[in-house]
């Protein structure tokens, strides 16, 4: 009897924990499935019908059939691809390089750290029409520099041929988050290694590649997979660049679709053109893509990177 | 495992999915459901309805994405004499004007009344079942529609059912800079809309005395007419030529589009050789580091506007401005001019439409119109308020103003923006078609015809689209 009244006392203070618990997790469990898991699957759903924000008719893979025959999605994702492929080594290589850097003992390191960061916290919108002027073929600051030293300026994102390349340029801008944390990587690694490793003799190169890179891969695989991410989804600054609004005589993703990435075709249609079921479609397709690159990016990188606790693997 | 630890599991999958079914208890309209379908365009709202009566206030939205403040000013004064009606002036960027308005329907709750000032078109809205006939709310109110324009009226009627109450009109002139004419001799260009001498190649002529260019420091240079007509293919209807068939103003779709016939690729050639040949105009890159609009800065001496040419000539203070007609291409063909209008347009989908049109023809009302001019630099749809409008504009009499205004109206075809069906899409295609002669890359016969088949694909997939 006693036993049964203590179990009893138990299950209820069990239950006015759990209470408790769900109580105040309630805010964020409701954001979550109403503001993430909701609009998801919604999407799903509407990738699968005609919905243009008025109507809706189930279409089944139309939407997806229709996509591949589109031109302008092969063109978005093959320069989205080009974007990528040069946007995240030479941003890494780029943070690295000024990580090592800043990770020495240098005047006015802070001033430096600073500045260097700083222009990832500008908004894409103002770093954006910051370019447009740098870039500018006629009056541009860099232009200018290169017209001093004799050199015939391109005409960036005036021409087909250069524009991608000037967004290239352009990403190395925003270098700062990644520096920030390849810092932070480079700070925990064991002087004694490096000691170590000098004993042994070991040059300033042997050092980078046999201490510092294999001690900070972990973050190094981390920034590849966000950089990735992020050159998949660049929008904002082709968006803001081109386009009837930017006043500067480029079509939407021009010259010529020469930077019609993959989530300016997206919104083009998505958005612009209420094609809520096609542009949900292309979503799903870009969100498919982005975790096939990242799974197999960490798949291929288990033996490239060291973890010191192993069972992180 | 002991019933304690399944709990947490359980209360999870529970909360979960009550929260779903509450999420999913908001649920846009479905193929099931649909509220536009049912009531289409073209058949919605055969007749006023009387709304039950309720103690509860109905609630308006007026949606805009300009004129804020006469707006609130027209909604506190239409709920002063409305006592039980709630509105609300529901301002948002242009561009994002229809991406809101897709979720404010698909949400169930509507904008009440708006007007195409976001970047879809009158025939956009009614090709998606957006917007309510109004003939019925017209003829039982008895709405005085005598003193608009019957040629813009026009625009927003479709099958004899009137779809839109016009608002402010106004078509493509040339603003031009009289201090810079007369410092080179030559007479102004004409009000006078059927003076052919006033043609493309006279202006080229002026614009020989005119125009300096500085190679070395393009800032220095001295411009003589910018192109700032939208969109490109009103260009050809100076020369009574067009991209599209004449039937793509009328039903909004077409299924042809010429990108390939030599005389549009010459007229095409002419308009790029404006910048490129002749530097007449600033190329895309000079426009931008001029920092500021050239022809109010007085760098340049005309500019092709449309009708929102004139909220930018009231701020010129340094020179003394005019307004005159386009020129012809050709002089003898029946040149074109396009008309921007805008109509305000109630929701097939409101859900107050008694009270909906109630506000809309208090806003259009002769009163709240002349509210309107005074705060704006727009002229009106209302010809009584022309006088009104000539008075306000400096350097020029009444009578040229209204030579040049009226003329416009009578030589004019509404805006391709207006009257046809997805043209944000069309104009992407175009806008991409365009980018070799607007950045001097290539020549027009070069580069044009190969964009020929993907604008008529487009057409044909947007009158697939929305005529199903």
């Amino acid at each position: 009897m006693k036993i049964k009244n203590v179990s009893r006392r138990r299950r209820s203070l069990a239950l006015r924990e759990y209470a408790a618990f769900y109580g105040f997790v309630a805010p964020w469990l409701i954001g979550l499935l109403v503001f993430t898991l909701y609009p998801l699957l919604a999407s799903l759903y509407y990738s699968l019908t005609d919905f243009n924000g008025v109507e809706m008719n189930f279409i089944g893979l139309e939407n997806y059939v229709k996509m591949f025959s589109q031109p302008l999605f092969y063109q978005s994702l093959w320069v989205t691809v080009r974007y990528a492929v040069v946007v995240v080594p030479l941003n890494m290589v780029a943070a690295l390089a000024l990580a090592l850097l800043m990770n020495q003992q240098i005047p006015l390191l802070s001033f430096w750290r600073t500045l260097y960061f700083l222009p990832s916290i500008i908004s894409g919108v103002a770093s954006a029409m910051l370019w447009r002027w740098i870039l500018n073929p006629d009056m541009g600051l860099l232009n200018s520099l290169l017209m001093l030293v004799n050199i015939e300026s391109p005409r960036w994102f005036w021409d087909e041929r250069w524009a991608l390349p000037a967004y290239w340029l352009m990403s190395l801008w925003s270098v700062g988050g990644s520096l920030v944390i390849y810092l932070a990587g480079l700070q925990g690694v064991p002087t004694a290694l490096y000691e170590a490793a000098e004993l042994d003799g070991a040059n300033a190169w042997q050092r980078l590649t046999r201490v510092t890179l294999p001690m900070i891969s972990p973050v190094l695989l981390f920034s590849f997979i966000t950089n990735l991410i992020s050159s998949f989804q660049i929008f904002t600054q082709v968006f803001v660049i081109s386009g009837q609004g930017s006043g500067g005589g480029i079509s939407l993703g021009g010259p010529n679709n020469s930077t019609l990435m993959y989530v300016l075709y997206l919104i083009s249609n998505g958005i612009r053109s209420n094609r809520l079921g096609y542009g949900s479609a292309l979503s799903w397709v870009l969100f498919l893509i982005i975790m096939a690159l990242t799974m197999l990016f960490l798949r291929l990188s288990q033996r490239l990177v060291y973890y010191e606790d192993e069972s992180v693997r | 495992m002991k019933p304690t630890n399944r709990f947490p599991m359980l209360a999870l999958a529970v909360f979960m999915v009550l929260t779903l079914i509450m999420a999913a208890c908001t649920t846009p309209p479905t193929a099931e459901e649909p509220q536009a379908t049912e009531a289409p365009a073209t058949e919605a709202t055969e007749a006023p309805v009387e709304e039950p009566a309720s103690d509860e206030p109905v609630e308006l939205v007026l949606y805009t994405s300009d004129g804020v403040e006469w707006l609130t000013f027209v909604a506190d004064e239409f709920m002063k004499q409305n006592p039980g009606i709630d509105v609300t002036v529901m301002n948002v960027a242009w561009d994002e004007f229809d991406t809101k308005m897709i979720a404010m329907n698909t949400a169930g709750t509507p904008p009440d009344i708006w007007t195409s000032w976001g970047p879809s078109g009158f025939m956009d809205y009614y090709a998606r079942g957006l917007i309510a006939d109004l003939t019925p709310y017209i003829e039982a109110s008895n709405f005085d529609m005598s003193d608009f324009y019957p040629e813009v009226v026009d625009y927003f009627t479709i099958d004899g059912k009137i779809y839109g109450i016009p608002h402010t009109v106004g078509a493509a002139y040339i603003f031009y800079n009289k201090d810079m004419f007369d410092a080179v001799g030559e007479p102004y260009p004409p009000t006078d809309w059927n003076d052919t001498s006033w043609t493309w190649d006279r202006m080229l002529d002026v614009c020989s005395k005119i125009a300096y260019h500085d190679e070395a420091d393009p800032a220095n240079s001295t411009w003589c007419v910018s192109r700032g007509l939208y969109p490109v293919n009103t260009y050809a209807w100076l020369w009574d030529k067009d991209i599209f068939p004449q039937s793509i103003y009328e039903t909004g779709y077409a299924e042809e589009a010429n990108l390939s016939d030599p005389e549009l690729l010459e007229i095409f050639q002419k308009y790029q050789d404006i910048t490129y040949e002749y530097h007449y105009d600033q190329t895309g890159p000079e426009w931008m580091a001029t920092g500021g609009d050239p022809f109010v800065m007085g760098k340049t001496a005309m500019q092709m506007w449309g009708v929102w040419g004139f909220d930018n000539t009231f701020t010129v203070e340094d020179f003394k401005w005019g307004v005159a007609a386009v020129p012809y291409g050709d002089p003898n063909a029946d040149r074109k001019v396009h008309i921007y209008a805008n109509p305000w347009m109630l929701s097939s989908q409101s859900r107050h439409p008694e009270e909906a049109w109630k506000l809309l023809a208090f806003l259009s009302s002769p009163e709240m119109h002349l509210d309107s001019l005074n705060r704006g630099t727009t002229p009106l749809a209302r010809k009584s308020l022309m006088d009104e409008f000539y008075a306000m504009v400096p350097y020029m009499t009444a009578e040229e103003l209204d030579e040049v205004l009226n003329g416009a109206i009578e030589h004019g075809q509404i805006a391709p923006a207006t009257s046809i069906v997805g043209w944000g899409e069309i104009n992407n295609v175009l806008g991409t078609a365009f980018d070799a002669i607007e950045n001097g890359t290539d020549t027009a016969a070069n580069s044009l015809p190969a964009f020929e088949d993907e604008l008529i694909a487009k057409l044909k997939e947007l009158k697939a689209t929305y005529e199903k």
